[in-house]
Protein backbone atom coordinates (compact mmCIF):
# COMPACT_ATOMS: atom_id res chain seq x y z
CA UNK A 1 0.00 0.00 0.00
CA UNK A 2 2.80 2.39 0.95
CA UNK A 3 6.34 1.98 -0.22
CA UNK A 4 9.40 4.08 0.55
CA UNK A 5 12.50 3.85 -1.56
CA UNK A 6 15.69 5.36 -0.12
CA UNK A 7 13.96 8.44 1.26
CA UNK A 8 16.12 11.29 2.60
CA UNK A 9 14.92 14.39 4.40
CA UNK A 10 16.71 17.38 5.83
CA UNK A 11 15.40 19.42 8.70
CA UNK A 12 17.12 22.69 7.93
CA UNK A 13 20.77 21.64 7.72
CA UNK A 14 20.23 18.47 9.68
CA UNK A 15 20.05 15.19 7.78
CA UNK A 16 17.11 13.75 9.71
CA UNK A 17 16.00 10.81 7.57
CA UNK A 18 18.67 8.72 5.86
CA UNK A 19 17.98 6.25 3.05
CA UNK A 20 14.81 4.86 4.57
CA UNK A 21 13.16 2.09 2.57
CA UNK A 22 10.13 0.21 3.79
CA UNK A 23 6.93 -1.40 2.64
CA UNK A 24 3.57 -1.33 4.38
CA UNK A 25 0.88 -3.82 3.43
CA UNK A 26 -2.78 -2.91 3.21
CA UNK A 27 -4.72 -3.69 6.38
CA UNK A 28 -1.60 -3.94 8.48
CA UNK A 29 -0.46 -2.31 11.70
CA UNK A 30 3.01 -1.01 11.06
CA UNK A 31 4.95 0.51 13.91
CA UNK A 32 8.02 2.71 13.73
CA UNK A 33 9.86 2.90 17.02
CA UNK A 34 12.99 4.68 18.10
CA UNK A 35 14.35 7.10 20.65
CA UNK A 36 13.19 10.69 20.76
CA UNK A 37 14.66 13.00 18.16
CA UNK A 38 15.87 10.28 15.82
CA UNK A 39 13.76 11.20 12.81
CA UNK A 40 10.55 9.21 13.31
CA UNK A 41 8.19 12.19 13.18
CA UNK A 42 10.20 13.75 10.39
CA UNK A 43 9.74 10.57 8.40
CA UNK A 44 5.96 10.66 8.87
CA UNK A 45 5.78 14.32 7.91
CA UNK A 46 7.85 13.59 4.82
CA UNK A 47 5.54 10.78 3.76
CA UNK A 48 2.50 13.03 4.17
CA UNK A 49 4.01 15.90 2.20
CA UNK A 50 4.41 18.26 5.14
CA UNK A 51 8.18 18.26 4.65
CA UNK A 52 9.91 18.11 1.27
CA UNK A 53 11.66 14.87 0.32
CA UNK A 54 15.29 15.58 -0.55
CA UNK A 55 15.76 12.35 -2.49
CA UNK A 56 14.12 8.96 -2.90
CA UNK A 57 10.56 8.00 -3.74
CA UNK A 58 7.30 7.55 -1.86
CA UNK A 59 4.69 5.32 -3.52
CA UNK A 60 1.12 5.16 -2.27
CA UNK A 61 -1.17 2.59 -3.88
CA UNK A 62 1.25 2.33 -6.75
CA UNK A 63 1.39 6.06 -7.44
CA UNK A 64 4.48 8.20 -6.96
CA UNK A 65 3.37 10.82 -4.43
CA UNK A 66 6.85 12.14 -3.59
CA UNK A 67 6.22 15.63 -4.99
CA UNK A 68 2.49 15.84 -4.25
CA UNK A 69 1.10 18.58 -2.05
CA UNK A 70 -0.43 17.53 1.26
CA UNK A 71 -4.00 18.26 0.17
CA UNK A 72 -3.58 15.92 -2.80
CA UNK A 73 -2.07 13.23 -0.59
CA UNK A 74 -4.93 13.57 1.89
CA UNK A 75 -7.42 13.30 -0.95
CA UNK A 76 -5.73 10.06 -2.02
CA UNK A 77 -6.36 8.66 1.48
CA UNK A 78 -3.03 9.02 3.26
CA UNK A 79 -3.74 11.08 6.36
CA UNK A 80 -1.40 12.36 9.05
CA UNK A 81 -2.48 12.53 12.69
CA UNK A 82 -0.18 14.88 14.54
CA UNK A 83 1.40 14.32 17.92
CA UNK A 84 0.94 17.95 18.92
CA UNK A 85 -2.76 18.70 18.76
CA UNK A 86 -2.89 20.93 15.69
CA UNK A 87 -6.62 21.22 16.23
CA UNK A 88 -8.65 24.35 15.55
CA UNK A 89 -8.92 25.53 19.11
CA UNK A 90 -11.57 28.24 18.75
CA UNK A 91 -13.94 25.99 16.87
CA UNK A 92 -16.26 23.27 18.13
CA UNK A 93 -15.59 19.55 18.07
CA UNK A 94 -18.10 19.16 15.25
CA UNK A 95 -16.51 21.92 13.15
CA UNK A 96 -13.11 20.28 13.56
CA UNK A 97 -14.55 16.99 12.37
CA UNK A 98 -16.25 18.71 9.44
CA UNK A 99 -12.98 20.32 8.43
CA UNK A 100 -11.43 16.86 8.45
CA UNK A 101 -13.75 16.14 5.56
CA UNK A 102 -12.45 19.10 3.57
CA UNK A 103 -11.35 17.25 0.45
CA UNK A 104 -14.01 16.64 -2.18
CA UNK A 105 -14.08 12.86 -1.84
CA UNK A 106 -14.44 12.99 1.93
CA UNK A 107 -17.12 15.66 1.81
CA UNK A 108 -19.48 13.30 -0.01
CA UNK A 109 -18.92 10.66 2.67
CA UNK A 110 -19.16 13.14 5.55
CA UNK A 111 -22.36 11.87 7.17
CA UNK A 112 -21.35 8.23 7.13
CA UNK A 113 -17.88 8.96 8.45
CA UNK A 114 -19.25 11.24 11.16
CA UNK A 115 -21.57 8.48 12.33
CA UNK A 116 -18.61 6.10 12.40
CA UNK A 117 -16.45 8.52 14.40
CA UNK A 118 -19.27 9.09 16.91
CA UNK A 119 -19.81 5.37 17.26
CA UNK A 120 -16.09 4.85 17.83
CA UNK A 121 -15.76 7.80 20.24
CA UNK A 122 -19.17 8.33 21.87
CA UNK A 123 -17.63 11.04 24.05
CA UNK A 124 -17.00 13.20 20.99
CA UNK A 125 -20.67 13.00 20.14
CA UNK A 126 -21.61 14.27 23.61
CA UNK A 127 -19.14 17.11 23.26
CA UNK A 128 -19.84 18.00 19.64
CA UNK A 129 -20.69 21.61 20.47
CA UNK A 130 -17.83 22.16 22.92
CA UNK A 131 -15.04 24.50 21.96
CA UNK A 132 -11.88 22.50 21.41
CA UNK A 133 -9.72 24.66 23.66
CA UNK A 134 -11.61 23.19 26.64
CA UNK A 135 -10.89 19.52 25.85
CA UNK A 136 -8.60 17.36 27.96
CA UNK A 137 -5.47 15.79 26.47
CA UNK A 138 -7.15 12.43 25.95
CA UNK A 139 -10.26 13.94 24.39
CA UNK A 140 -8.14 16.04 22.07
CA UNK A 141 -6.20 12.95 21.00
CA UNK A 142 -9.46 11.16 20.20
CA UNK A 143 -10.52 14.19 18.19
CA UNK A 144 -7.29 14.29 16.15
CA UNK A 145 -7.81 10.62 15.28
CA UNK A 146 -11.50 11.20 14.53
CA UNK A 147 -10.61 14.13 12.32
CA UNK A 148 -8.18 11.88 10.45
CA UNK A 149 -10.94 9.32 9.85
CA UNK A 150 -13.18 12.10 8.53
CA UNK A 151 -10.65 12.66 5.73
CA UNK A 152 -11.69 9.24 4.41
CA UNK A 153 -8.31 7.80 5.34
CA UNK A 154 -7.15 4.54 3.84
CA UNK A 155 -3.92 4.80 5.76
CA UNK A 156 -3.67 6.71 9.02
CA UNK A 157 -0.16 7.85 9.86
CA UNK A 158 -0.36 8.48 13.59
CA UNK A 159 2.41 10.34 15.36
CA UNK A 160 2.98 9.25 19.00
CA UNK A 161 -0.61 8.77 20.09
CA UNK A 162 0.46 8.08 23.65
CA UNK A 163 2.42 11.32 24.01
CA UNK A 164 1.51 13.11 27.24
CA UNK A 165 -1.34 10.78 28.19
CA UNK A 166 -1.95 8.86 31.41
CA UNK A 167 -1.37 5.09 31.09
CA UNK A 168 -5.05 4.12 31.26
CA UNK A 169 -5.98 6.70 28.61
CA UNK A 170 -3.12 5.47 26.43
CA UNK A 171 -4.51 1.99 26.54
CA UNK A 172 -7.92 3.22 25.48
CA UNK A 173 -6.41 5.14 22.58
CA UNK A 174 -4.50 2.08 21.37
CA UNK A 175 -7.63 -0.08 21.62
CA UNK A 176 -9.47 2.42 19.45
CA UNK A 177 -6.68 2.48 16.90
CA UNK A 178 -6.73 -1.31 16.74
CA UNK A 179 -10.47 -1.31 16.14
CA UNK A 180 -10.02 1.25 13.35
CA UNK A 181 -7.55 -1.17 11.79
CA UNK A 182 -9.99 -4.03 12.13
CA UNK A 183 -12.55 -1.93 10.28
CA UNK A 184 -10.19 -1.80 7.33
CA UNK A 185 -7.90 1.22 7.70
CA UNK A 186 -4.19 0.56 7.49
CA UNK A 187 -2.24 1.94 10.43
CA UNK A 188 1.24 3.40 10.44
CA UNK A 189 2.21 4.40 13.92
CA UNK A 190 5.21 6.13 15.40
CA UNK A 191 5.94 5.46 19.06
CA UNK A 192 8.60 5.90 21.64
CA UNK A 193 6.80 3.78 24.11
CA UNK A 194 7.02 0.24 22.80
CA UNK A 195 5.71 -2.04 25.49
CA UNK A 196 2.08 -1.08 25.17
CA UNK A 197 1.85 -1.22 21.41
CA UNK A 198 3.80 -4.36 20.78
CA UNK A 199 0.65 -6.45 21.15
CA UNK A 200 -1.05 -4.70 18.26
CA UNK A 201 1.71 -4.18 15.75
CA UNK A 202 2.31 -6.80 13.12
CA UNK A 203 5.47 -5.22 11.75
CA UNK A 204 8.05 -3.21 13.59
CA UNK A 205 10.83 -1.02 12.41
CA UNK A 206 13.45 0.56 14.63
CA UNK A 207 14.95 3.90 13.61
CA UNK A 208 18.11 5.35 15.04
CA UNK A 209 19.85 8.45 13.76
CA UNK A 210 17.41 8.58 10.87
CA UNK A 211 18.37 5.11 9.66
CA UNK A 212 16.47 1.85 9.86
CA UNK A 213 18.44 -0.49 12.08
CA UNK A 214 15.85 -3.25 12.36
CA UNK A 215 12.78 -4.28 10.45
CA UNK A 216 10.64 -7.36 10.95
CA UNK A 217 7.56 -8.87 12.56
CA UNK A 218 6.79 -8.99 16.26
CA UNK A 219 8.47 -12.37 16.90
CA UNK A 220 11.64 -11.26 15.18
CA UNK A 221 11.61 -8.03 17.18
CA UNK A 222 11.30 -9.93 20.44
CA UNK A 223 14.26 -12.08 19.46
CA UNK A 224 16.43 -9.27 18.16
CA UNK A 225 19.21 -8.43 20.56
CA UNK A 226 19.46 -4.77 19.65
CA UNK A 227 15.71 -4.12 19.88
CA UNK A 228 15.69 -5.75 23.27
CA UNK A 229 18.61 -3.68 24.38
CA UNK A 230 16.98 -0.43 23.35
CA UNK A 231 13.44 -1.05 24.50
CA UNK A 232 13.04 -3.91 26.82
CA UNK A 233 16.00 -2.99 28.94
CA UNK A 234 17.70 -6.36 28.59
CA UNK B 1 -34.10 71.14 18.79
CA UNK B 2 -31.10 72.55 20.58
CA UNK B 3 -28.44 73.52 18.05
CA UNK B 4 -25.72 71.70 20.01
CA UNK B 5 -27.61 68.46 20.19
CA UNK B 6 -28.31 68.72 16.52
CA UNK B 7 -24.66 69.27 15.68
CA UNK B 8 -23.54 66.44 17.89
CA UNK B 9 -25.96 64.07 16.21
CA UNK B 10 -24.69 65.26 12.85
CA UNK B 11 -21.10 64.55 13.86
CA UNK B 12 -22.11 61.17 15.23
CA UNK B 13 -23.73 60.27 11.92
CA UNK B 14 -20.69 61.32 9.96
CA UNK B 15 -18.53 59.17 12.26
CA UNK B 16 -20.73 56.14 11.82
CA UNK B 17 -20.68 56.52 8.04
CA UNK B 18 -16.88 56.57 7.81
CA UNK B 19 -16.69 53.83 10.45
CA UNK B 20 -18.74 51.48 8.32
CA UNK B 21 -16.37 51.86 5.38
CA UNK B 22 -13.28 51.63 7.59
CA UNK B 23 -14.70 48.47 9.08
CA UNK B 24 -14.92 46.59 5.78
CA UNK B 25 -11.45 47.80 4.85
CA UNK B 26 -10.23 46.73 8.27
CA UNK B 27 -11.62 43.25 7.79
CA UNK B 28 -9.75 43.04 4.49
CA UNK B 29 -6.45 44.05 6.10
CA UNK B 30 -7.06 41.78 9.04
CA UNK B 31 -7.76 38.60 7.05
CA UNK B 32 -4.72 39.08 4.88
CA UNK B 33 -2.53 39.13 7.98
CA UNK B 34 -4.46 36.61 10.06
CA UNK B 35 -4.75 34.03 7.31
CA UNK B 36 -1.91 34.49 4.88
CA UNK B 37 0.49 36.00 7.50
CA UNK B 38 1.45 38.83 5.17
CA UNK B 39 1.43 42.49 5.98
CA UNK B 40 0.41 44.13 2.73
CA UNK B 41 1.86 47.62 2.35
CA UNK B 42 0.20 48.04 -1.04
CA UNK B 43 -3.23 47.97 0.64
CA UNK B 44 -3.68 51.74 0.30
CA UNK B 45 -2.67 51.65 -3.35
CA UNK B 46 -5.37 49.11 -4.08
CA UNK B 47 -7.80 51.48 -2.34
CA UNK B 48 -6.78 54.18 -4.81
CA UNK B 49 -6.85 51.88 -7.81
CA UNK B 50 -10.33 50.65 -7.00
CA UNK B 51 -11.53 54.23 -7.09
CA UNK B 52 -9.58 55.01 -10.29
CA UNK B 53 -11.08 52.02 -12.05
CA UNK B 54 -14.54 53.28 -11.10
CA UNK B 55 -13.57 56.73 -12.40
CA UNK B 56 -12.46 55.24 -15.72
CA UNK B 57 -15.77 53.42 -16.07
CA UNK B 58 -17.79 56.54 -15.28
CA UNK B 59 -15.80 58.58 -17.77
CA UNK B 60 -15.88 56.02 -20.56
CA UNK B 61 -19.57 55.14 -20.44
CA UNK B 62 -22.01 57.93 -19.85
CA UNK B 63 -24.71 55.47 -18.77
CA UNK B 64 -22.55 53.96 -16.04
CA UNK B 65 -24.17 53.37 -12.65
CA UNK B 66 -22.76 52.31 -9.28
CA UNK B 67 -24.17 48.77 -9.23
CA UNK B 68 -22.47 48.05 -12.56
CA UNK B 69 -19.26 49.68 -11.35
CA UNK B 70 -19.20 47.34 -8.35
CA UNK B 71 -20.00 44.35 -10.54
CA UNK B 72 -17.03 45.13 -12.77
CA UNK B 73 -14.44 46.60 -10.41
CA UNK B 74 -14.76 44.15 -7.51
CA UNK B 75 -13.98 41.04 -9.59
CA UNK B 76 -11.09 42.92 -11.23
CA UNK B 77 -9.74 43.84 -7.78
CA UNK B 78 -10.19 40.25 -6.66
CA UNK B 79 -8.15 39.04 -9.63
CA UNK B 80 -5.53 41.72 -9.02
CA UNK B 81 -5.19 40.56 -5.42
CA UNK B 82 -4.80 36.94 -6.45
CA UNK B 83 -2.23 37.95 -9.04
CA UNK B 84 -0.28 39.88 -6.40
CA UNK B 85 -0.22 36.83 -4.16
CA UNK B 86 0.94 34.58 -6.99
CA UNK B 87 3.61 36.87 -8.37
CA UNK B 88 4.85 38.77 -5.35
CA UNK B 89 4.21 36.71 -2.23
CA UNK B 90 4.22 33.05 -3.18
CA UNK B 91 7.82 32.86 -4.30
CA UNK B 92 9.01 34.52 -1.09
CA UNK B 93 6.89 32.55 1.37
CA UNK B 94 8.69 30.38 3.93
CA UNK B 95 12.15 31.65 3.02
CA UNK B 96 14.31 33.09 5.77
CA UNK B 97 12.79 36.37 7.05
CA UNK B 98 10.09 36.15 4.42
CA UNK B 99 7.63 38.23 6.41
CA UNK B 100 9.93 41.24 6.48
CA UNK B 101 10.88 40.65 2.86
CA UNK B 102 7.26 40.58 1.71
CA UNK B 103 6.60 43.77 3.66
CA UNK B 104 9.41 45.46 1.76
CA UNK B 105 8.30 44.02 -1.55
CA UNK B 106 4.68 45.09 -1.05
CA UNK B 107 5.99 48.53 -0.11
CA UNK B 108 7.79 48.57 -3.44
CA UNK B 109 4.60 47.47 -5.13
CA UNK B 110 2.79 50.37 -3.46
CA UNK B 111 5.26 52.87 -4.93
CA UNK B 112 4.94 51.21 -8.29
CA UNK B 113 1.13 51.34 -8.26
CA UNK B 114 1.01 54.91 -6.93
CA UNK B 115 3.39 56.21 -9.53
CA UNK B 116 1.68 54.27 -12.25
CA UNK B 117 -1.51 56.06 -11.21
CA UNK B 118 0.37 59.37 -11.32
CA UNK B 119 1.57 58.67 -14.87
CA UNK B 120 -1.78 57.39 -16.12
CA UNK B 121 -4.17 59.78 -14.40
CA UNK B 122 -1.97 62.75 -13.56
CA UNK B 123 -1.62 64.57 -10.29
CA UNK B 124 -4.98 66.31 -10.33
CA UNK B 125 -7.50 64.87 -7.94
CA UNK B 126 -10.46 63.20 -9.59
CA UNK B 127 -14.03 63.17 -8.34
CA UNK B 128 -16.59 60.37 -8.53
CA UNK B 129 -20.23 61.30 -9.03
CA UNK B 130 -22.42 61.10 -5.93
CA UNK B 131 -24.03 57.73 -5.42
CA UNK B 132 -27.37 59.28 -4.70
CA UNK B 133 -28.59 62.84 -4.52
CA UNK B 134 -30.98 64.15 -1.98
CA UNK B 135 -31.51 63.53 1.67
CA UNK B 136 -33.89 62.98 4.50
CA UNK B 137 -34.70 65.39 7.29
CA UNK B 138 -35.84 63.36 10.24
CA UNK B 139 -36.20 65.41 13.48
CA UNK B 140 -34.56 68.44 11.94
CA UNK B 141 -31.11 67.08 11.12
CA UNK B 142 -30.03 66.09 7.63
CA UNK B 143 -29.21 62.60 6.58
CA UNK B 144 -28.06 62.23 2.99
CA UNK B 145 -29.28 59.13 1.23
CA UNK B 146 -25.73 58.54 0.02
CA UNK B 147 -24.51 58.23 3.62
CA UNK B 148 -27.36 55.93 4.44
CA UNK B 149 -26.50 53.77 1.42
CA UNK B 150 -22.85 53.59 2.47
CA UNK B 151 -23.78 52.30 5.90
CA UNK B 152 -26.27 49.82 4.46
CA UNK B 153 -23.82 48.50 1.86
CA UNK B 154 -21.04 48.16 4.42
CA UNK B 155 -23.36 46.44 6.89
CA UNK B 156 -24.54 44.03 4.19
CA UNK B 157 -20.93 43.24 3.24
CA UNK B 158 -20.05 42.53 6.86
CA UNK B 159 -23.05 40.28 7.42
CA UNK B 160 -22.43 38.33 4.23
CA UNK B 161 -18.74 38.04 5.08
CA UNK B 162 -19.52 36.81 8.59
CA UNK B 163 -21.84 34.14 7.21
CA UNK B 164 -19.26 33.20 4.60
CA UNK B 165 -16.62 32.69 7.31
CA UNK B 166 -18.79 30.62 9.61
CA UNK B 167 -20.96 28.67 7.17
CA UNK B 168 -19.07 27.99 3.95
CA UNK B 169 -16.31 25.41 3.65
CA UNK B 170 -13.91 27.98 2.17
CA UNK B 171 -14.69 30.42 4.97
CA UNK B 172 -14.20 27.72 7.57
CA UNK B 173 -10.92 26.75 5.96
CA UNK B 174 -9.79 30.38 6.27
CA UNK B 175 -10.57 30.32 9.98
CA UNK B 176 -8.80 27.00 10.27
CA UNK B 177 -5.63 28.40 8.69
CA UNK B 178 -5.69 31.38 11.00
CA UNK B 179 -6.01 29.12 14.04
CA UNK B 180 -3.49 26.43 13.13
CA UNK B 181 -1.80 26.47 9.76
CA UNK B 182 -0.22 23.03 10.13
CA UNK B 183 -3.55 21.63 11.27
CA UNK B 184 -5.14 23.08 8.15
CA UNK B 185 -2.50 21.43 5.98
CA UNK B 186 -3.02 18.12 7.77
CA UNK B 187 -6.74 18.02 7.02
CA UNK B 188 -5.95 18.64 3.38
CA UNK B 189 -6.86 22.30 2.99
CA UNK B 190 -4.98 23.57 -0.08
CA UNK B 191 -3.46 26.43 1.86
CA UNK B 192 -1.76 28.07 -1.12
CA UNK B 193 -5.09 28.36 -2.91
CA UNK B 194 -6.73 29.78 0.20
CA UNK B 195 -3.91 32.34 0.50
CA UNK B 196 -4.72 33.50 -3.04
CA UNK B 197 -8.43 33.73 -2.34
CA UNK B 198 -7.69 35.67 0.83
CA UNK B 199 -5.57 38.16 -1.09
CA UNK B 200 -8.29 38.47 -3.70
CA UNK B 201 -11.00 39.00 -1.12
CA UNK B 202 -8.94 41.50 0.82
CA UNK B 203 -8.15 43.50 -2.30
CA UNK B 204 -11.80 43.49 -3.36
CA UNK B 205 -12.80 44.77 0.09
CA UNK B 206 -10.34 47.66 0.02
CA UNK B 207 -11.27 48.47 -3.58
CA UNK B 208 -14.86 48.65 -2.44
CA UNK B 209 -13.80 51.02 0.33
CA UNK B 210 -12.06 53.17 -2.28
CA UNK B 211 -15.18 53.42 -4.38
CA UNK B 212 -17.44 54.10 -1.40
CA UNK B 213 -15.27 56.90 -0.05
CA UNK B 214 -14.42 58.49 -3.40
CA UNK B 215 -17.66 60.47 -3.78
CA UNK B 216 -16.92 62.14 -0.42
CA UNK B 217 -13.21 62.70 -0.94
CA UNK B 218 -11.26 63.05 -4.16
CA UNK B 219 -9.10 60.37 -5.75
CA UNK B 220 -5.40 61.14 -6.02
CA UNK B 221 -2.36 58.95 -6.74
CA UNK B 222 -1.13 58.93 -3.15
CA UNK B 223 -4.53 59.30 -1.55
CA UNK B 224 -4.60 55.71 -0.32
CA UNK B 225 -1.99 56.15 2.39
CA UNK B 226 -4.09 58.09 4.87
CA UNK B 227 -7.06 55.72 4.86
CA UNK B 228 -4.62 52.81 4.93
CA UNK B 229 -2.95 54.22 8.02
CA UNK B 230 -6.30 54.71 9.75
CA UNK B 231 -7.43 51.22 8.90
CA UNK B 232 -4.13 49.86 10.17
CA UNK B 233 -4.64 51.63 13.50
CA UNK B 234 -8.20 50.33 13.65
CA UNK B 235 -7.06 46.77 13.07
CA UNK B 236 -4.28 47.09 15.65
CA UNK B 237 -6.72 48.63 18.13
CA UNK B 238 -9.39 46.00 17.54
CA UNK B 239 -6.98 43.10 17.61
CA UNK B 240 -5.57 41.58 14.43
CA UNK B 241 -7.85 38.91 13.13
CA UNK B 242 -10.84 39.71 15.29
CA UNK B 243 -13.73 40.81 13.10
CA UNK B 244 -15.81 41.98 16.02
CA UNK B 245 -12.82 43.87 17.38
CA UNK B 246 -12.32 45.56 14.01
CA UNK B 247 -15.95 46.60 13.89
CA UNK B 248 -15.92 48.08 17.41
CA UNK B 249 -12.58 49.78 16.83
CA UNK B 250 -13.82 51.31 13.59
CA UNK B 251 -16.90 52.68 15.32
CA UNK B 252 -15.04 54.05 18.34
CA UNK B 253 -12.19 55.63 16.40
CA UNK B 254 -14.19 57.01 13.49
CA UNK B 255 -16.68 58.67 15.85
CA UNK B 256 -13.78 60.11 17.87
CA UNK B 257 -12.25 61.32 14.64
CA UNK B 258 -15.48 63.05 13.65
CA UNK B 259 -15.70 64.78 17.02
CA UNK B 260 -12.08 65.91 16.94
CA UNK B 261 -12.44 67.24 13.44
CA UNK B 262 -15.56 69.13 14.53
CA UNK B 263 -14.27 70.48 17.83
CA UNK B 264 -10.51 70.98 17.31
CA UNK B 265 -10.32 71.10 13.53
CA UNK B 266 -9.21 68.71 10.80
CA UNK B 267 -5.50 69.32 11.45
CA UNK B 268 -5.78 67.37 14.70
CA UNK B 269 -7.18 64.28 13.07
CA UNK B 270 -3.91 62.64 12.03
CA UNK B 271 -2.12 63.37 15.32
CA UNK B 272 -5.10 61.75 17.00
CA UNK B 273 -4.63 58.54 14.98
CA UNK B 274 -0.91 58.52 15.76
CA UNK B 275 -1.61 58.87 19.46
CA UNK B 276 -4.09 56.02 19.39
CA UNK B 277 -1.55 53.90 17.57
CA UNK B 278 1.18 54.63 20.12
CA UNK B 279 -1.29 54.00 22.92
CA UNK B 280 -2.21 50.61 21.52
CA UNK B 281 1.42 49.62 21.12
CA UNK B 282 2.25 50.77 24.63
CA UNK B 283 -0.70 49.44 26.59
CA UNK B 284 -2.43 46.71 24.67
CA UNK B 285 -0.40 45.40 21.73
CA UNK B 286 -2.81 42.49 21.24
CA UNK B 287 -5.67 44.92 20.74
CA UNK B 288 -9.15 45.19 22.15
CA UNK B 289 -10.10 41.60 21.43
CA UNK B 290 -6.78 40.37 20.09
CA UNK B 291 -6.79 36.69 19.31
CA UNK B 292 -4.81 35.74 16.29
CA UNK B 293 -1.63 37.71 16.91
Amino acid sequence: MLELDKVNTYYGEYHAVRDVSLKIDAGGFFMIVGPNGHGKSTLLKTICGLLPTASGRVLFQGEDITRWSTDRIVDAGLVYVAEARHLFNDMTVLQNLQLGAFNAGARKKMHGNLAYVYQLFPRLKDMSNRVVATLSGGEARMLTIGRGIMSRAKLLAIDEPSFGLAPNVRNEVFQKIESIRQDGTTILLVEQNVNQVLDFADRICLIEDGKIVFQGDKQAALLDEHVNQVFLGE
Amino acid sequence: MNIWVQQIIQVLISGIVTASVYAIMGIGLSIIYGISRVFNFAYGSFFTWGAYLAWVLFNTFSWMTYPIVFLIVLPVMFALGMLTERVVVRSLRWRANWQVTTMMVTLGLAFLLDNLALIVFGGFAKPLPPMFRGGLNPFGFTLSIQDLLMVLIAAAVMIVFGLFLSRSFVGMSMQAISQDMTGAEIVGIPIKKVFSYTFGLSTALVGMGGILLAPRYYISPHGGWEPFFRVFVIVAFGGLGSIKGTLYAALILAIFEAFISWSLGATWVLPFWFMVFLGVLAFRPSGLMGTWG
